[in-house]
């Protein structure tokens, strides 16, 4: 694990706050290097022990302004003015204890950002906690109502411990927010609370939480162990609480295609065929996955393919997959929030489908390689569709590269790199229950908005899970190790400068 | 205290020995105590800070943040400075204000 790059100096007529140290954290990879979250811990409290300190002759400072002024009209004019001056200076000057004391301070925020992360990872590195046993689930049956108080628990009592309370529990919680029905997302969303875990991160715990209690609606003490799903063995035993929860759901919705259009098919339609300049970058190639949103013009459940041709003769792929545009599931455009439960469930979505049907349609050979590229949905249907063992064996998937995407409970697709862009203030990436997998073949960076150049709370979704902030992230993180060994990866099928792109869009449809 | 030559009072004049006892006497010498105490408690932060600097750390991903602490350290230093011309204005303004206001 590495720490790689900071933020860039102060705005234009804010006073300059030095960049905070490890605004970008990178977890795996080929650069591995060690993180103790205890030794983190020790160092955030000496920094806010020293903060309280400061805080401590701060005041002093400001008593000692206070008894100058009351002092001003007894001194001499000259001698007044001068103790002023520099008393002032040691207090509120540019390089006083005021802003030290700020600065100091983000350092500390900083440091639990970077605690809350790796105390996240490393939970993450344990196996997930056995399915429910014959006993545990007969309880349940013969309690009905003990179970929902504690799956109810289970899911207000995380919260309530990250401070994220709808009602107030007399915990730590968001200031103005916490009494009334107010939505515990929207409380979460409204957070400015530097002592509070980010987003991410506390919705990773909640939706642990929420698996942990909620997994008994399956009896899975008494189905067999392993099964098949979408032509993949799973196992009970690997599969996360927030899985064993969310797939019998995933497996009733998969039944709404049916219902709604009676059939289950998705149609792939080309509907463009253009030249464009090849992305030459990690930046560049995660902002062309933006051009397929429909308010960016792109008909609704457009994907796009892209041929390079190289100068050499070689020809590789990559795909780009859009976030999700529906929120009702189930209709004509599957890039919604069916094709997300699915493909969170480990289900062939719609998406995953026509995304290989349409890799076949562009004319992909089993030789030429092929980088996935997603934005939030489309990171999970390109995890979804690198794993698949039908395009497996169509394609030669080398590279996987994921944007704001819950990614952290699917397996590392085999033969490929995949590198995940993350930011810690995304609710969105802490929807799968767990943080990703550190391992040679898997990278993720994940960055702290909060904490990059100053503090700064209160982030809303809109930034912390939006295109143009991930592609800036993919630019700060780019010099590190182990992301510029994925992104040479990716540059070697996305192509250089002089290359030929030919990029193919297919509308996909539920029909 | 070359300043109190600029500002054209006796650099050899003893300083009230209460002021130096007890600087808040009479309230001239309270300014004078707050930075006094001030410099104190930050020199205290400061301290708290590089203590906290291990010699080794076990976490490569701490090694980050070692710069940062020693610049705010460097930063404490200069401002302890600032603190020392600050006790010198302030106690140049207890002394004044006793010597005007006619204190025993």
């Amino acid at each position: 694990m590495t720490a790689v790059a900071f933020d860039g100096g102060g705005q234009t007529g804010e006073p300059y706050r030095p960049p905070v140290p490890m605004s970008v954290h990178v977890r795996g990879g080929v650069g591995a290097s060690h993180v103790d979250s205890e030794e983190l811990e020790v160092l955030e409290q000496a920094v806010d022990e020293a903060h309280d300190t400061l805080q401590h002759g701060i005041a002093q400072l400001g008593r000692a302004r206070r008894v100058i002024e009351q002092q001003a009209a007894i001194g001499s004019v000259t001698v007044v003015t001068w103790a002023r001056e520099v008393v002032e200076e040691c207090h509120a000057g540019p390089q006083g204890a005021l802003m030290l004391a700020e600065q100091v301070q983000e350092l500390g925020d900083g440091l639990r950002h970077a605690r809350y992360l790796y105390e996240e990872a490393e939970l993450a590195a344990q196996p997930p906690s056995p399915p429910p046993s014959l006993l545990e689930q007969l309880n349940v049956l013969a309690n009905p109502a003990v179970f929902l108080g504690q799956a109810a628990a289970g899911v207000v009592s995380p919260l309530a411990e990250l401070g994220y309370s709808p009602v107030d529990l007399g915990l730590p919680s968001v200031p103005g927010l916490t009494a009334g029905p107010t939505p515990v997302g929207m409380a979460r969303l409204a957070d400015r609370d530097e002592r509070l875990p980010p987003a991410g991160v506390a919705f990773d715990a909640a939706v642990r939480g929420l698996g942990e209690a909620s997994q008994y609606a399956m009896p899975w003490s008494l189905l067999p162990g392993t099964f098949q799903l979408s032509g993949r063995p799973h196992d009970v035993a690997d599969m996360t609480p927030p899985e064993r929860f969310l797939l019998p759901a995933s497996m009733a919705g998969s039944t709404l295609p049916m219902l709604l259009h009676g059939s289950q098919g998705v149609s792939v339609t080309e509907i463009g065929q253009r030249s464009v300049a090849p992305t030459t970058d990690l930046p560049g190639t995660v902002a062309a996955v933006g051009a397929l949103r429909p308010d960016r013009g792109a008909p609704p459940g457009t994907i796009e393919v892209r041929r390079t041709e190289h100068r050499s003769g070689r020809r590789s792929w990559t795909v780009l997959l859009p976030s999700t545009q529906e929120m009702t599931p189930g209709g004509s455009n599957p890039v919604d929030n069916l094709t997300n439960v699915q493909t969170f469930s480990g289900i062939d979505s719609a998406v995953a489908i026509g995304a290989v049907q349409s890799m076949a349609l562009a004319g992909i050979g089993p030789e030429d390689e092929v980088a996935l590229v997603g934005h939030s949905q489309g990171g999970l249907s390109a995890m979804h569709v690198a794993d698949h063992p039908v395009a497996q064996q169509l394609f030669d998937i080398s590279t996987v590269v994921t944007a704001g995407s819950p990614v952290g409970h699917l397996p590392t697709p085999q033969g490929a790199s995949t590198l995940h862009l993350e930011h810690l203030e995304d609710p969105i990436v802490g929807l799968d229950g767990t943080q990703n997998p550190a391992a040679g073949a898997r990278t993720t960076v994940s960055r702290s908005l909060s904490t990059a150049n100053g503090s700064r709370f209160g982030i809303m979704p809109r930034e912390s899970h939006g295109l143009p902030t991930y592609v800036h992230t993919a630019r700060l993180a780019q010099s590190d190790p182990s992301v510029a060994h994925v992104a040479n990866r990716l540059q070697r099928v996305s192509g250089r400068s002089g290359d030929e792109v030919t990029a193919f869009t297919y509308q996909l449809r539920r029909e | 205290m070359a300043r109190l030559a600029s500002l054209g009072m006796d650099e050899d004049e003893p300083f009230p020995i209460c002021l130096q006892d007890a600087p808040g006497w009479n309230g001239s010498g309270l300014a004078l105590e707050h930075v006094t105490t001030a410099r104190g408690l930050i020199g205290d932060g400061g301290d708290v800070l590089a203590a906290a600097l291990p010699r080794q750390w076990h976490s490569t991903a701490a090694d980050a943040y070692r710069e940062r602490i020693e610049e705010l350290l460097t930063a404490l230093a200069a401002l302890s400075e600032c603190l020392s011309l600050a006790q010198e204005a302030t106690r140049l303004l207890a002394q004044d204000v006793y010597l005007r206001a006619g204190m025993p």
